[in-house]
C-alpha cells in the first residue's frame, strides 16, 4: 500500500511554517506531491514530485494563492505522477486537503484529511478566517477519515465512495457553465440551455453547472444530465474565491460521478479551471466558447488583481482549447487580439434563438395596462445594469425625449449594481413616472413585453454578441441600438433596425422618434427582423454546425497521440453518427 | 452611507444564502468593520429591494440578491 501525501510545506524542501517540520516527521515511506514546488526529488527513499508552480498572476489573498495552486497541480499531475499502487491520498492541512480530496476521486482511493491545528483554534478574524474554516469543516466532513495529528485522534468513516464506474462506449460532451436554468444572469445561459438541448439529438449531453439553494439536485432528461453542485457549500474571501470553490466542486462531482466525456465544452473564464483541470485528468479534448471578455470589458485595461485573474483564466481556456467558439467577427478580433490566437484557432458561431419556445409566448388582453397607459408608446429595455449596458444613455435619451412629447413610457428590466443610481438618476430628472423599473422578468414575461413594446433600444458600450437584438427581431420589433461589436452585424441599418454612435443619447432619442414617429417603417423593419433571425439564427442549423466541428477535434484527439500517466484505463471515445 | 453592495458581496462569500446558513448581523457588522447601527440602515434598504431576509438576528440572501452579485460577472 502506498500512500500519496499532499502538502504544501515539507522540511527540507519548502518551509513557511510549522507544517513543513511536522509532514517531515510523519511522512514515512510513501509518495509525496508538494504543492507549489517545481521539480522532484528523493528523500531518504521518499519521492517528491512538485505540484508545479503557479501563474505570476496577482492574487488578493491566502485562499485566492491556495486554489491557484490547486488548478496548477490539478493539471499537471497526470504528466508527473505514476498513481500506480497508490491506496490512499492524505491531504495535509487545508491546502493540501483540497488537492487530496480531488486527487483521490480522480485515482478512485479512499481520503485521509490530517489536520493539525484548526483555523479556529489559530483564532483568526475576517473573511480569509471563515473561508479556511469552512474549507476545514469541508473536507472533515468528506474524509475517509480524519486524523488530527497533534492529538493523535482519528475518525475513520465506514467508506462509501459512490464512484460510478467511468463509462467508455458512447459519444459525450460534458458542457461546464456557470449559467443554467435557474441561475441565469445573461445571454450566455440561455444560449447553452439552446445548445446542449439541442445537442441531445447527436449526442449524450452532461451539463455541470450551479444549483441554487433549495436546488441543488441534479435532473435527467433523456440524454441529457445536469449535474449541479452547491457553490456555497464553502465560505469564499470574494468574488474569485467563490468561482475556484465552485470549480473545485465541479471537478470533484465530475470525477465522482465517473462521466468521461468525449469532449470538454467550456464556457468563459466562470469554469475555466474545472475545465482545465478535467481536461487533463481525464484527457479529454477541450473546446471553448468565448462569450465576453474581460480585456474588453476593461477596454484593455488589466490592472486589478481580479481582473489579472480573470484574463489568466481567459488565456489559459484558449491555449488550453483546440477550437474558440466565438458569437461574432467582433469577438473574433477581440480575443485574437486579447490572447494572441492563431486564426484558425477560432470559430465564430453565433447563438441562436428557439423560435417554437420564443412563439409560445403570447401577451394577454390587458397585460399592456402593467406597463403603459394606453396613448404612451413603449420603448423597451431588458439587460443587466451595468456600465457596460448603457442604461444611464437610456435614462439621458429619455430626458431628452420626454422634454419634446410626452407619449412615451421607457419600460427597463433587469437588475444589476447599478440599479439604485439609475432609479435616482431618474428620479432626479423628474422621470419617475415615464421610466418604469420592473426589476428582473422572468422569460415568460420578458418575451410578452418585447412583443408589447413599440421600439426595443441596446444602449450597449460593450457588447459581444447582443443576444436581445436577436430576440427583439424574433419579436418582429424595430431595434435601436449601438453601432458596436456584435451588434453591428446583427442589426441591418436601416432594415432591421438603426445604429447609432455609441455614447450617444441624444442619436439614440432621434431614433426612437423617428420610429414612433413612422409605425409603417417600425413595423417594415421589425418584419425583415424576424425574417433575418429565421433565414440565419435557428439552434437548429448552428448545432448542427458546432457538432461537426466536435468531429474535426475528436479526429485530431484520435490521431494525436496524447497520453497521461493516469490513463491507461481510459479508451479514446468513438464519435457515432 | 455604507455601500449596501458591499454587505451582499460579504453575505454572498460568507455563504448566508439561506436561513440554515444565515448570519447575525452583529457578526456581518464586525468583518464588515462597521457599526451593527449602520448596517441595520443599509440592510432595511436591501430588505426593501427583496436582496436579503432579515430573521431575528441572522440575515441572508434572497436568489434575487444572489442573482445580483451574479450580475457583476458576464
Amino acid at each position: 500500500m502506498v500512500v500519496l501525501h499532499v502538502t504544501n510545506e515539507l522540511e527540507p524542501l519548502k518551509r513557511i511554517g510549522q507544517l513543513a517540520k511536522w509532514v517531515r516527521e510523519n511522512v514515512d515511506g510513501g509518495k509525496v506531491l508538494l504543492l507549489g514546488f517545481e521539480g522532484r526529488r528523493n528523500l531518504d527513499g521518499i519521492e517528491v514530485v512538485g505540484g508545479g508552480l503557479s501563474p505570476r498572476v496577482a492574487v488578493s489573498d491566502v485562499v485566492e494563492e491556495a486554489f491557484m495552486e490547486l488548478f496548477t497541480t490539478l493539471a499537471e499531475l497526470p504528466y508527473k505522477l505514476d498513481p500506480r499502487n497508490v491506496s490512499l491520498v492524505e491531504g495535509h492541512e487545508w491546502r493540501g486537503g483540497l488537492a487530496a480530496y480531488i486527487i483521490a476521486k480522480r485515482l478512485r482511493v479512499p481520503f485521509r484529511f490530517s489536520i493539525y491545528t484548526r483555523e479556529e483554534e489559530r483564532g483568526g478574524q475576517g473573511l480569509v478566517s471563515e473561508a479556511i474554516k469552512s474549507i476545514e469543516s469541508f473536507l472533515m466532513s468528506s474524509a475517509d477519515e480524519v486524523f488530527e495529528r497533534l492529538k493523535n485522534s482519528r475518525f475513520r468513516r465506514e467508506s462509501s465512495s459512490g464512484f460510478q464506474q467511468y463509462s467508455n462506449g458512447g459519444f459525450s460532451i460534458l458542457h461546464a457553465s456557470w449559467e443554467y436554468p435557474p441561475h441565469m444572469v445573461g445571454g450566455l445561459g440561455r444560449a447553452v440551455t439552446s445548445m446542449t438541448k439541442r445537442l441531445t439529438s447527436y449526442a449524450d449531453v452532461f451539463v455541470a453547472t450551479i444549483g441554487l439553494p433549495g436546488r441543488v439536485h441534479d435532473e435527467r432528461a433523456e440524454r441529457l444530465k445536469v449535474m449541479r453542485v452547491d457553490p456555497f457549500s464553502l465560505r469564499s474571501t470574494g468574488l474569485v474565491s467563490w468561482v475556484y470553490a465552485f470549480n473545485a466542486l465541479i471537478v470533484a462531482k465530475v470525477l465522482t460521478e465517473g462521466v468521461k466525456p468525449s469532449i470538454i465544452h467550456a464556457h468563459d473564464w466562470l469554469t475555466a479551471p474545472a475545465a482545465v483541470a478535467l481536461k487533463h485528468l481525464l484527457r479529454a479534448p477541450l473546446v471553448v466558447t468565448i462569450h465576453a471578455t474581460e480585456y474588453g470589458r476593461s477596454r484593455g485595461n488589466i490592472s486589478t488583481s481580479m481582473q489579472q485573474q480573470i484574463h489568466y483564466w481567459e488565456w489559459r481556456l484558449t491555449y488550453e482549447a483546440w477550437r474558440v467558439f466565438v458569437c461574432s467577427n467582433s469577438m473574433r478580433g477581440e480575443v485574437e487580439a486579447a490572447f494572441k490566437l492563431p486564426r484558425d484557432k477560432v470559430i465564430v458561431l453565433p447563438n441562436g434563438i428557439d423560435l417554437e419556445e420564443f412563439d409560445a409566448f403570447k401577451p394577454e388582453h390587458g397585460e399592456r395596462d402593467n406597463y403603459a397607459l394606453p396613448w404612451e408608446k413603449i420603448v423597451f429595455f431588458t439587460g443587466r445594469h451595468v456600465y457596460d449596458k448603457g442604461v444611464d444613455l437610456l435614462i439621458e435619451c429619455a430626458r431628452i425625449l420626454l422634454q419634446r412629447r410626452s407619449d412615451v413610457k421607457f419600460v427597463i428590466s433587469g437588475d444589476g449594481p447599478m440599479r439604485m443610481h439609475l432609479e435616482w438618476l431618474a428620479r432626479s430628472y423628474g422621470l419617475g413616472d415615464k421610466v418604469l423599473f420592473t426589476g428582473r422578468l422572468p422569460d415568460n414575461v420578458l418575451y410578452k413585453v418585447m412583443k408589447l413594446a413599440d421600439v426595443i433600444v441596446i444602449p450597449s458600450r460593450y457588447e459581444p454578441f447582443g443576444i436581445v437584438a436577436l430576440e427583439a427581431m424574433a419579436a418582429a420589433k424595430p431595434v435601436v441600438a449601438t453601432q458596436i461589436g456584435g451588434l453591428a452585424e446583427l442589426v441591418k441599418e436601416g432594415e432591421t433596425g438603426v445604429l447609432v454612435p455609441p455614447e450617444s443619447p441624444e442619436a439614440l432619442a432621434v431614433s426612437i422618434e423617428r420610429l414612433l414617429d413612422n409605425p409603417e417603417l417600425a413595423k417594415d423593419m421589425g418584419l425583415k427582423g424576424r425574417k433575418r433571425v429565421e433565414e440565419l439564427y435557428g439552434w437548429g442549423k448552428i448545432v448542427r454546425y458546432l457538432f461537426h466541428i466536435y468531429g474535426r477535434v475528436l479526429e485530431e484527439y484520435a490521431s494525436s497521440g496524447w497520453k497521461t500517466l493516469f490513463d491507461s484505463s481510459i479508451s479514446p471515445p468513438q464519435l457515432k453518427h | 452611507m455604507l455601500d449596501p453592495f458591499e454587505i451582499l458581496k460579504t453575505l454572498h462569500a460568507l455563504s448566508a444564502v439561506d436561513e440554515y446558513r444565515a448570519i447575525e448581523v452583529e457578526l456581518l457588522a464586525k468583518i464588515i468593520g462597521v457599526t451593527p447601527r449602520e448596517i441595520d440602515d443599509a440592510l432595511k434598504v436591501l430588505r426593501g429591494m427583496d436582496y436579503v431576509i432579515l430573521n431575528g438576528p441572522k440575515v441572508y440572501l434572497t436568489e434575487l440578491g444572489i442573482m445580483k452579485i451574479s450580475s457583476l460577472f458576464c
